[in-house]
C-alpha cells in the first residue's frame, strides 16, 4: 500500500513538474512573441525656427506599413512540418521568390513605398496656417516574427500665426 | 519531362501556390529615407501649388547604367516652378524589388509659392 502511494506521488510530482516547464516555457516566450525590436534606420533634423519650437505646439506623425519577412517565414513554414518533401518544397518556393525579390533593403520588403507620401498633407494638416519648424524625420523598424512595422515618423513644431 | 518529387511535379495546386507566393513577393519595395522639409514662414501656402518629381535608376545584377537620376528629378522639380520659391520638400528614397534586377527612385514633392 505504502508502495502504490509513493508511486501515484511520483507520478503527480512529475505531471506537475512538466506543467511547471511548459508554463516556464510559455511565459518566457510570450514576451519576445508580444514585443518587437525597435531598429532606427535614418534620422534627419530640419532648420529650426526656436520663436516656433518654444512657443508652438509639438505634433508627432506617425505612419505604418506591415513588413514580411519571406526568408523567415519560409524559415518558420520549414520548423512547423516534419515532412522532409514540403520542407524542400518551401525552400525551393522561397529560393525562387528570392530572386524575384533582389535588390537593397532597410527594414522588411513592403508592398507599396506610397505609404509614406501621406505626410506631405499630414504636416498641413497639424498646421494649416501656422509656421512649421524643427521637422525630425526618422524611418524605422519595429521587428516582430516574420512580419514588421516599416515606420516613418515626423515630429514638429507648430506656431499659428 | 519529368519533375520527379519537386514541386512542378506535385500537381496543379502545388504550382498555384507556388504562382501566388512568386506573384506576392515578385512585388515587393524597401523604402530607405523619407524626409520633410520646412515650411517657409514667408509662404502663403493658401495660394501654393503642388509641384512633384521622381527619378530612377534601374540596376540589373549589380550594374547601373545611370547615376545622376537624383539630380534629374530636383531639375524636373526646379521647371515646375521658375521664378517661385520651393519650400516643404518631402523627399523619399525607395527600391523596387524585381528579377534579378531592381530600380532605386527618388520623389520629391514640394509647394510652389508664386
Amino acid at each position: 500500500m505504502r508502495h502504490h502511494r509513493a508511486l501515484r506521488f511520483l507520478h503527480d510530482f512529475s505531471s506537475r513538474l512538466r506543467f511547471a516547464r511548459i508554463t516556464v516555457v510559455a511565459l518566457s516566450l510570450t514576451p519576445m512573441l508580444l514585443s518587437g525590436c525597435a531598429i532606427m534606420h535614418h534620422t534627419q533634423v530640419g532648420e529650426i525656427d526656436s520663436q516656433a519650437v518654444l512657443k508652438g505646439r509639438r505634433f508627432e506623425i506617425l505612419i505604418s506599413e506591415t513588413g514580411v519577412n519571406f526568408d523567415e517565414a519560409a524559415r518558420v513554414g520549414k520548423a512547423l512540418t516534419q515532412h522532409q518533401q514540403t520542407r524542400d518544397d518551401i525552400g525551393g518556393v522561397a529560393g525562387i521568390i528570392s530572386l524575384f525579390q533582389m535588390g537593397p533593403r532597410t527594414g522588411n520588403q513592403v508592398f507599396s513605398p506610397m505609404y509614406a507620401d501621406k505626410a506631405f498633407d499630414l504636416i498641413r494638416k497639424e498646421c494649416p496656417r501656422g509656421v512649421v519648424s524643427g521637422l525630425v524625420s526618422i524611418r524605422e523598424t519595429a521587428k516582430y516574427p516574420v512580419v514588421s512595422g516599416e515606420i516613418v515618423k515626423i515630429i514638429g513644431y507648430c506656431r499659428e500665426t | 519531362m519529368k519533375f520527379g518529387n519537386s514541386i512542378l511535379g506535385r500537381g496543379p495546386k502545388a504550382l498555384a501556390l507556388g504562382a501566388t507566393l512568386m506573384w506576392l513577393g515578385g512585388c515587393t519595395h524597401a523604402l530607405h529615407m523619407v524626409h520633410e522639409g520646412d515650411l517657409s514662414p514667408s509662404a502663403k501656402l493658401g495660394e501654393a501649388r503642388r509641384v512633384m518629381a521622381e527619378g530612377e535608376q534601374r540596376v540589373v545584377m549589380g550594374f547601373v547604367g545611370q547615376t545622376d537620376y537624383v539630380d534629374q528629378a530636383r531639375a524636373k522639380l526646379e521647371a515646375q516652378c521658375r521664378g517661385g520659391q520651393i519650400t516643404g520638400i518631402q523627399s523619399r528614397y525607395s527600391t523596387s524589388h524585381g528579377f534579378l534586377s531592381w530600380t532605386n527612385r527618388v520623389r520629391f514633392q514640394a509647394y510652389c509659392v508664386e
